[in-house]
This record gives C-alpha cells, structure tokens and sequence, in this order.
C-alpha cells in the first residue's frame, strides 16, 4: 500500500517551487528598480545634458560627405541614408574579406602540412606573427606604414593594363554597371538560374544514384553561364536607349551631360526632365590643347622635381601629339624627358650635354615657378576619340581643354550593362571612370584578411589533423592519388569539424570591420558617430548602432548555422 | 643456400637526408625553396640595412617615457614602478612556490618576463637615468620574491589574497591621494597612458568581468526562466556589437544614465570593457559547466551537498580548471582591444605611437617616422601575446584537454 506524501510535509518557504518563483519576483523586482532609476536618470541628463531623445531628426539633410559609397550619396540626403550607406560599406568589406580570408587562411593551413621546410616555417611564422599583433596595429601598418608613403601619386599610378593604383584614389578598375536596358536581361538571369539549381539537384541526386563523386557544380555552372549568355545577346539586340535621349558636352567645363530632353529645347531644364545615367558616349576631337604647368615634386627614388602630368592618354585615344614650351624665349634651355609618352615626364635642363636626363640634372628652382620664370606646357593632340559613360548623376567629367572646334558626340550602341574604363581628366590627382577601391578601403580590407585568415588557418590545420590517420591510409589502400585522398576523403570529414569555428570568425571579421574608422573607411560605426555628433542623438543613435550590428551578426549566424545544420552528420 | 646480401639501406639520417626530404623531394618543392628562400634572404637584407643605416630609432628613444606612462608626472614615476616591483615580486613569489606542470608554465612566464625587463633595465642604465635605479630595484624585487618562496613555501596560501590586494595597491599607489604637490600628490587618471594604461585596462577588465561571467553563465544555465532569459539577452546582444560600439555607447550614454555626472574617460572605457569581456568569459565558463558530466551533480546531491554547495565545491572548481586556457586566450585578445579606447580619448601605447607620429619634429624626417614606431609597438604587443599564447598551450596540454 503506497503512503500517500502529506501536503503538509514542507512549510512554503522551503517549497522549492515557492522559493523559484519567488526568487524570480526579487530578481525582476531589482530589474525594474534598476531600469526606473536608469530612466529616471536618463530623463534629469536629457535635461542637463540637452540631448535628443526622438528618432525625428533622421528625416533631416545629413549635410556631411561619405568617401565612398555603393548607391548614390550627396550630402544632400537625409541621415537614413547616410546610415544605409554606412551599412553597405560595412557588407561591402566584410564580404569580400570573409571570402579572401577564407581562401588564405586555408591555403596558409595546406602550406603549414606541407613536406616543404621553407613553406612550413614561412606558414608558422605568419600565423604567430599576425594574429598576436592588435588589428589596429595592422590596419594602421596598411594605411600609413605600406600604402600611403610607397605607392606614387596621382597620375604617376602603378599600371597593369586598366588597372591603376596610386595612393591619392586607391586601386582603380574597369567595372561594369547596369544600364537602363538591364530588366531586359534580368529575366533571363532569373531563367538561368532556375535552369541551374535543377541542373544541380538533378546531377546530385544522379551522383548519389551511381554511387560515383563528383561535383555537380560542373553540370549546374555551364549551364547558368550559357542561357545567361544567350539572354545576353537577345537583351542586346532589343536594347535601345529612351526617346529624347541628349547629350551635350560643355567644352569648358570639361564635362559630358546626358538627359532626357522631353521638351526638345536642347537645354537641360531642371524641374521637368530627367537625368539619364551610364550611356556610354563616344567623344571626339580634330584637335585639342591641353595644357599644363611643371609641378614642383620631389620623388624620393629618383629624387625628381619639376615632373609633369597630362592626362594620361592611350595609344587608341590619340593620332598625333606635339609638345612645346609656352613662353619659349625665356626657357630655350628646357627640354622634356617622357617616363611615359605623351602623359608623364619631366622638364630638365640638360647640363652635361648628353641630350639625355640624367639624375640631378633637375630644374632648379626660384621664388617664381623654376629659376623665377613662369612657364607651362602645352600638348596639342590630334585625332582624339575617347570612350565615357556618364555616371550616376548623368556627367562625367571627361576633360577641359582649349580647342576651337566643338568636339562631335556618338551614342555608343545601347546595351544591357555598360563597362566602364578608368581615365585620367585634367585634374591630375584624379581618375575617372571604371570604379575604385579606395586605399582605406584596401587598407582595411587587406588587415582583416591577413588577421582572420591567421586564425581560419589555424582551425583548417586543426581539422585536418584530426582527421584519423587510418582514413588516409584506407584511401591509399583503395588506390586513391594523393589529390584524391585530400579531396574525397579528409577535407570533407574536416569541414564538418572546421564550419562552427568557422563561422564564429566569420562574425568577428564583420564585427572587426567596426576598426575601419582607423584607416578612415566610412563604414556602419564610423557614419554613426558622424551622424551622432552632427545631431546630437546619443540614445538613438545607440539603440540603431546596436541594433544594426545585432541584425547583421543575427542573419550571418542564422545563414552559416543552417549551412552548418544542412552538412553536419546526423547522429544516431 | 646463401642469399646474396642485400645492399646497405638508404641513409635516413644526417644533413643531406634532411635537405632532400624537406627542401629538395621532387624539383617543384625544389623551386619554391629556393625561390621562397631568395625572397626572405633578399628581404631579412633589405630590412637589416634599413634598421641599421636609414631608420631613424632616435626619436623612438627620446619618446620611450611617453610610450610607457605618457604624461604621468616624471618625478612621480617612483610610483608605477613601485607596482612594477610590487608585480614581480608576486610573481616571483608564485613561480618560487609552484610545483608540478603548472608551476613549471609559471616558472617560465616569469622567466620571460623578467628577460623583458631586464633588457628594459640595461637600456635605462645607459640612456634613462631617472629610472635606472627604480628598474634595478623592479628586478631585484622579482629575485628577491622568488628566493623567498623558495626559503618560505607556506607563502603559496596567501597567495591569491597578495595578488588580490596588489590590484588595490597599485591602484592606489598610481592615483595618489589629496594634494597638489608632494610624493603622494593626486595623478588624474586624465595623466595615465601608454603602456601602464594598456596593462591597467587589460589586467582590471579580466579581472573584473571573472565574477560576472561566472554569474552570468551559471544564470544562462539556471532553471528559472527570469533569470535564464536575461542572462541570454545580455550575452547575445553584447557579442552582437563589437567593443568599439561600446566604447562609444560607454562614453555617451554612461554620463545620461548616471542622471548628467560624467564620470573620467578611464571609468567609462574601464566599465565598457568589464561589461564586454563579462559576456564572453559568460560563454567560456559555460563551455567548462557543460563539459562537467552530470554524474559529478548527481553524486554530490547523493552526499547531502545543497545545490550551492555541489556547485561551489564540486562544479565551478572542476569547470573553471578546464577553461583556463581559454580564459588566457581572452586576456590575449582584450590586451589587443585595449588598443581601441583611444576612441574615446585615452592614451595606450597605440594612441601615444599615433601622437609620436605626428609631432613635428617626426615630421621633418622625409618618410616620418611611422616604420619605426609601427616596429617598435608591434614588437611589444607581439612578445606578450605570444607569450601568453605559449603558456595557454602549454597549459591546455598540462590539464590534459586536446588531448582526448
């Protein structure tokens, strides 16, 4: 016969239920005294402190420049935008920063396994030199160490092609950007990709059914690739640009405008029509002068001074090109040397009479321009044609030259995304066109990529080695090559080891981006302290500050923890 | 019938062995060999002959003092180096009166630190002499600590009561009292800097954000929903943002939540990071609780233990042993963040090296002198990270985890 516990048995203040709940009240009691006191304080500091509390103010004109920025910004927008901006940059590093960290950190880990004593030295040292520095020490090693006091200035950029890097933009390249022919293609882009993921669920579960391994992205990548062409040439063949499209060039301020001119007056009439952006126009000239004076620069190699730069030309843009000195009486005994015909060189006096330039044989130089006297030159350049696209806000600021003839303007044919090439307009320090990394942006970019890879590296390695040896050797046994072994029968065990560590780096290479403000990249935190000292709004500010890194961290998580989820052996 | 003998087996060993398999095993690893070897030697050259003929280490020797204590008053620096002394004394101390393999990573910790400080030492014997002497008595202190724990072992029950008081000491030797003169005169913490300020924020905020993460952790594995939700909340939303939005929320927000007081740049940045280290140490300690099989719970409520006592006797003691090493890997990584509060206005050694670069008399110099500084700072940085990182190895091999 069971006894039946008598209720009675424990008085209610050792009732462990009791004491749970009651604990619990305590503890949200002191909570909430805890918040009232806060708020109460918050409320005699707004007073004291005169700050804003409301979240009105983000309607208001930001008023403060962005360096850079993926959508279109002017300091005319409101402070929302400013914030998005923010945002974008911060994804914009982060992306790019998780897949380049990746690809390093794993290709450090094979170096450090592999039979190669330099390569294995040179791996470790890396990982315990990198990842025991601060990432502000490397950011600011990148920025102010590497980049800026050894790549060239302005128009004397490192070139590779249509590639240019120079220290005053960044890393500059040809890109292409969507015209107002794209949602033609855009339809074909969304078949491809239909087409694709049926290809790849197809030829897995094929593989799967054969019992053979393989890649279905070997089935799945062509086949995007080629509808997304073919739609590509059809788009082509429909494009064409809106009715009323003009364009007109403003000769002396160097600038190409395109607009829709409903009203047919020729003019841009601002509160009726539209600009038109990325129409790639072709641009030309019989003749043209350009003209420029011999900066005084100091180049620490060859310790130059008095180097000039036009506008960088290329061999297509040009069919003639004749230099001369302005002023020429007084400077007869100038002569140029070119580092690069027709766009930079230097101005020296040839004092040992080779007819060459040789090092110190510079201009030497007086109160007044070079030995008191005032020059420039000038190169008259015949046959120019170049190729723009105007930009986001319907120009581009080609060249301001003098020429007597009004240069002739094509519409280049009109097609669904348009490329854009970098060129050099007068204003030497700057470039146009193509689009550009800025060196804050490298910067940065280069510092949490070289930091986390340190760390990526270190669990890739990991992983690997826990790998059991006997599974290797089985695969060896089986006959599997080397290459194979890895591919088929090691890496896929270690990715399931290497993902969840994998993924808490990925979220403190996004977080790290925050550092940015030290090389001076405008991401998400460095915009918000900006927008909080221009209004004043420390509380809201605070509360979208941190809640937008929550929403990022959050959806990256989510992502890579269902990734992770999907590829994770299910245990018995 | 005789076999015919076989022939002598292929050398495994010596010098040329070793260069063919590791150097020179087929010709690809032979090309990057010699090619990766080329690079470095034609680098380790080039830099070798920039440090001695071109860099210009003068200035990074006139501006030493700034990067150790910045602006802290010169005639006071008897007091951070008394806290030094003090430093390794206890140190010394505990690596006299370590025993077995944690004492031996001990043993080694103070090693290396006394090699730093006595190279500190011999460069203030020749170029500072306002600090030479102090120096000298800094290592002598750190001898003189480890001779006694080795005449007086009983000291290692004190130990962690000395080490706790030292904080106190040093807090309060820096600081000083009332006054505006005098040996003991008030040094605002506005005057503290470089190195002595990246140490102060590092050491406090681990020290600080112990207690608290334990709370933390043990309330996220806490059977009341109260209790288990807010602790999740404050984990997840603090490692949601990194440091520096809280650096930034500290110096703004702290003074409007304390009703309009503004408290010393120091306090605020100190709490931020206290708040912020608490949350992780939360998730490092869990890690141990949950690696504590259950039997170990379920054996002490066999015994009569209360859940507080099983959990103070026979949990926390096994679970914080088992995340030591990871409570050491986030030291390393708050000693790097330090290096962040210069964004709200104070001087650790990055902040300092940043003003150093950017005096006028770095300036005239063609190039500045950023390549120099960024050396010197990283090298600091550098030896104790990888110090610190070799003892956490060391002692996730002594308490035997990574090894199963």
């Amino acid at each position: 016969m069971a006894v039946k516990p008598s209720q009675e048995l424990v008085p209610w203040y050792r009732n462990v239920k009791t004491i749970a709940i009651v604990a619990q009240l305590v503890f949200v009691a002191l909570i909430i005294l805890l918040v009232t006191i806060l708020v109460l304080n918050v409320m005699k500091g707004v007073k004291t402190l005169g700050v804003n509390t409301g979240f009105g103010f983000l309607n208001n004109r930001a008023g403060f420049p962005i360096s850079e920025s993926v959508i279109p910004y002017s300091e005319d927008n409101t402070y929302v935008r400013a914030l998005i901006v923010g945002i974008l940059n911060t994804l914009k590093v982060a992306l790019l920063g998780i897949v380049l960290a990746t690809l390093l950190g794993i290709s450090v880990a094979l170096m450090r396994l592999s039979n190669n004593w330099v390569l294995r030295q040179i791996s470790t040292i890396y990982i315990e030199t990198v990842r025991n520095i601060p990432l502000v020490v490397q950011i600011f090693f990148f920025a102010t160490v590497l980049f800026i006091p050894n790549l060239p200035s302005g128009v004397a950029a490192l070139r590779l092609g249509n590639l240019y890097l120079n220290n005053s933009s960044g890393l500059i390249t040809p890109w292409p950007y969507f015209s107002n022919n794209f949602w033609l293609w855009l339809p074909w882009l969304a078949i491809a990709l239909a087409l694709a993921i049926a290809a790849h669920i197809f030829r897995n579960r094929h593989l799967k059914k054969i019992e053979r391994p393989g890649n279905p992205l070997w089935l799945s990548l062509p086949v995007f690739l080629l509808v997304a062409v073919i739609g590509y040439l059809i788009a082509l063949a429909g494009s064409k640009y809106p009715e009323h499209l003009t364009v007109s060039a403003d000769v002396d301020r160097g600038r190409v405008f395109s607009f829709i001119d409903e009203n047919a007056n020729g003019v841009f009439d601002q509160n009726a029509e539209k600009i038109a952006a990325k129409v790639p126009v072709l641009l030309e000239f019989d003749e043209l002068t350009l003209e420029v004076n011999p900066q005084r620069r100091t180049e620490q190699k060859a310790n130059i001074r008095s180097a000039f730069a036009f506008p960088r030309l290329k061999k297509n843009e040009y069919g003639e090109v004749e230099h001369q000195f302005v002023n020429a009486d007084k400077t007869s005994d100038l002569r140029l040397h070119f580092f690069e015909f027709p766009s930079y060189g230097v101005v020296y006096k040839d004092q040992n009479g080779n007819g060459r330039f040789d090092a110190g044989e510079n201009v030497p130089e007086g109160e007044d321009g070079y030995e008191g006297k005032d020059y420039s030159l000038q190169m008259i350049v015949k046959g120019f044609k170049r190729r723009v696209v105007t930009d986001n806000y319907g120009e581009t600021r080609s060249l301001s030259v003098e020429t007597a003839t009004e240069p002739k303007l094509t519409l280049l044919g009109a097609s669904p995304m348009v490329m854009s090439y970098p060129y050099f307009p007068t204003e030497r320090t700057q470039i146009a066109g193509g689009t550009i990394f800025t060196i804050p942006y490298l910067a940065l970019l280069f510092a949490l990529t070289f930091y986390t890879a340190s760390f990526i590296a270190e669990i890739v390695r990991g992983a690997i080695l826990s790998v059991a040896k006997g599974q290797t050797e089985a695969a060896k046994a089986l006959g599997l090559s080397s290459g194979q072994t890895f591919n088929l029968v090691v890496f896929p065990q270690a990715l399931r080891i290497i993902t969840p560590p994998l993924i808490s780096q990925y979220l403190n290479l996004t977080k790290n981006s925050s550092l940015g403000i030290f090389a001076a990249y405008q991401e998400f935190y460095a915009v918000s302290s900006i927008v909080n000292n221009q209004s004043g709004a420390a509380m809201p500010v605070f509360v979208i500050l941190i809640g937008g890194y929550m929403v990022i961290s959050l959806t990256f998580s989510f992502a890579l923890n269902w990734y992770n989820a999907k590829n994770q052996l299910v245990e018995r | 019938m005789l076999q015919p003998a076989l022939p002598p087996p292929i050398r495994e060993t010596g010098f040329a062995f070793w260069l063919k398999r590791n150097l020179f095993s087929n010709w690809w690893n032979s090309l990057i060999s010699l090619a990766s070897l080329v690079i470095i030697v034609y680098t380790l050259i080039s830099l070798l002959r920039w440090m001695v003929f071109e860099a210009h280490w003068e200035i990074v020797w006139q501006n030493l003092r700034l990067f150790a204590t910045y602006r802290y008053p010169t005639e006071l620096l008897w007091r951070p180096m008394s806290c030094v002394a003090l430093i390794l004394f206890l140190f010394g101390l505990s690596a006299g009166v370590g025993k077995g393999g944690i004492g031996q990573i001990v043993f080694k910790a103070f090693y290396w630190l006394m090699g730093f400080c006595l190279a500190i030492t011999l460069i203030s014997l020749f170029l500072f002499p306002s600090v030479r002497w102090l120096w000298l008595i800094a290592i002598i202190a750190g001898f003189a600590g480890y001779s006694l724990a080795k005449f007086w072992p009983n000291v290692a029950m004190y130990l962690s009561i000395l080490w706790g008081l030292s904080w106190f000491v040093c807090l309060f030797l820096m600081l000083g009292f009332s006054g505006e003169s005098g040996p003991m005169q008030y040094v605002s913490p506005g005057m503290w800097g470089g190195i002595q300020l990246t140490f102060f924020l590092s050491v406090t905020g681990i020290a600080l954000a112990f207690p608290l993460g334990i709370a933390l952790a043990l309330g996220r594995q806490s059977k009341l929903p109260a209790i288990k939700y807010f602790c999740i909340t404050y984990i997840e939303i603090i490692r949601g943002a990194p440091l520096i939005t809280w650096l930034f929320t500290a110096s703004l927000l702290l003074p409007l939540f304390l009703g309009g007081i503004r408290p010393e740049a120091l306090i605020r940045a100190q709490v931020a990071i206290i708040l912020f280290a608490a949350a992780y140490m939360a998730e490092n300690v869990r890690g141990g609780l949950q690696a504590i099989p259950k039997g170990q719970r379920e054996a002490a409520h066999a015994l009569g233990l209360t859940p507080w006592d099983s959990m103070r006797l026979i949990v926390l003691p096994q679970a914080l042993r088992a995340v030591i090493p990871a409570i050491v890997g986030l030291f390393i990584g708050l000693f790097k963040d330090t290096s962040l509060v210069t964004i709200v206005g104070l001087h650790d050694l990055f902040a300092v090296v940043l003003g150093v670069a950017n005096q006028p008399e770095a300036k005239q110099i063609p190039g500045g002198i950023v390549r120099e500084l960024f050396i010197v700072m990283s090298l600091f940085y550098w030896f104790f990270c990888y110090r610190m990182s070799v003892a956490s190895k060391q002692l996730e091999k002594e308490l035997g985890l990574g090894t199963r």
